[in-house]
């Protein structure tokens, strides 16, 4: 029995990412309580029907952090759009876990075929662009070891 | 990007019965902050089913300059089995002028009217129910005087 209207959501594919990735630089097992390891992200792209530009070369980092049963993302770096426009996008979501004594590769077979499950969020000026503030947004990804692709998805 | 492709699925309802509101002075560059409390409320679905536990939070809403609301919500839910989990609702909210006035009023609007989607995560304990640490989930509401209805998906 439902507790109320069924609100219906749906999915609009709005533009898809593709990331490279610097060498890793583990952090460890941290005081907080999981396995952190740091990758610069050095460049990429940005295409699709409501976005296209680049990702600004060694403008950030994807940062996950894993524990025995999930990988935390966690990600932030910026975009141009082709029109100029600087975008902040922080990419959050969740991965496979892993032992915390292996070691750390993203290109551990269990983070292909769309293992990556992501919210992302965007901070765009006023302008052509500011829907992007005022969406929420879902994600699938591919991550390999020096790069990943990402689809996003507007949740209508 | 073969194989990115996602969709959702209905996993729970929330309704959120709420305590009592505040909205305060236009703060720093005429951000309003709100507070909503959380008196209670039931959770029913194919994946969950329990109550929100009174008086465990509230929301502090931002009230930004261009009308679009971000909410930060903080409660405590107990899944029928007795786990207590904590959510933290963030999501945002948006509508054309005449809409706003009716929902200022807190006179009855289909959701249908508005544009207000969340994506909570949860803190949960491992077990039964920890498959919420590790999913993508979003939601859409309805919002009435007295309380709201969140549909919940998992992104799948």
């Amino acid at each position: 029995m439902a507790l109320g209207v069924l609100v219906p959501l749906k999915l609009e594919h709005v533009f898809d990412l593709r990331l490279s990735f610097g060498g890793e630089l583990p952090l460890g097992p941290t005081s907080l309580a999981h396995d952190r390891v740091f990758h610069l992200v050095t460049g990429g792209t940005v295409s699709g029907p409501r976005l296209t530009g680049v990702v600004i070369p060694n403008s950030g980092s994807d940062a996950p952090c894993r524990s025995k049963d999930r990988t935390v993302i966690e990600g932030e770096w910026l975009i141009r759009a082709a029109d100029d426009t600087v975008i902040r996008m922080t990419n959050a979501g969740y991965g496979p876990g892993a032992p915390m004594s292996a070691p750390w590769r993203a290109d551990v077979p269990e983070f292909a075929s769309a293992s990556l499950h992501l919210s992302p969020k965007f901070e765009a000026p006023d302008g052509p662009h500011a829907w992007l503030n005022r969406t929420v947004f879902v994600g699938k990804g591919d991550r390999r070891r020096t790069d990943a692709s990402i689809r996003i998805f507007a949740v209508m | 990007m073969a194989g990115l492709d996602a969709s959702l699925e209905f996993v729970f309802q929330v309704r959120v019965d709420f305590a009592g509101r505040l909205k305060f002075s236009p703060e720093r560059n005429g951000v309003r902050r709100g507070y909503t409390g959380v008196a209670g409320g039931v959770i029913e679905g194919p994946r969950l089913s329990g109550k929100v536990l009174p008086d465990s939070g509230g929301d502090w809403p931002h009230f930004m300059p261009d009308g679009v609301v971000y909410f930060e919500a903080i409660y405590v839910i107990e899944a029928s089995d007795g786990t207590q989990i904590v959510i933290n609702n963030r999501g945002l909210r948006h509508a054309p002028p005449d809409i706003v006035a009716k929902m200022e009023a807190h006179e009855p609007v289909d959701p249908s009217s508005y544009y207000f989607r969340v994506r909570p995560v949860f803190d949960v304990p491992a077990g039964p129910h920890d498959w919420l640490g590790r999913t993508i989930i979003v939601g859409g509401a309805d919002r009435h005087r007295t309380h709201s209805i969140f549909t919940y998906y998992a992104l799948v």
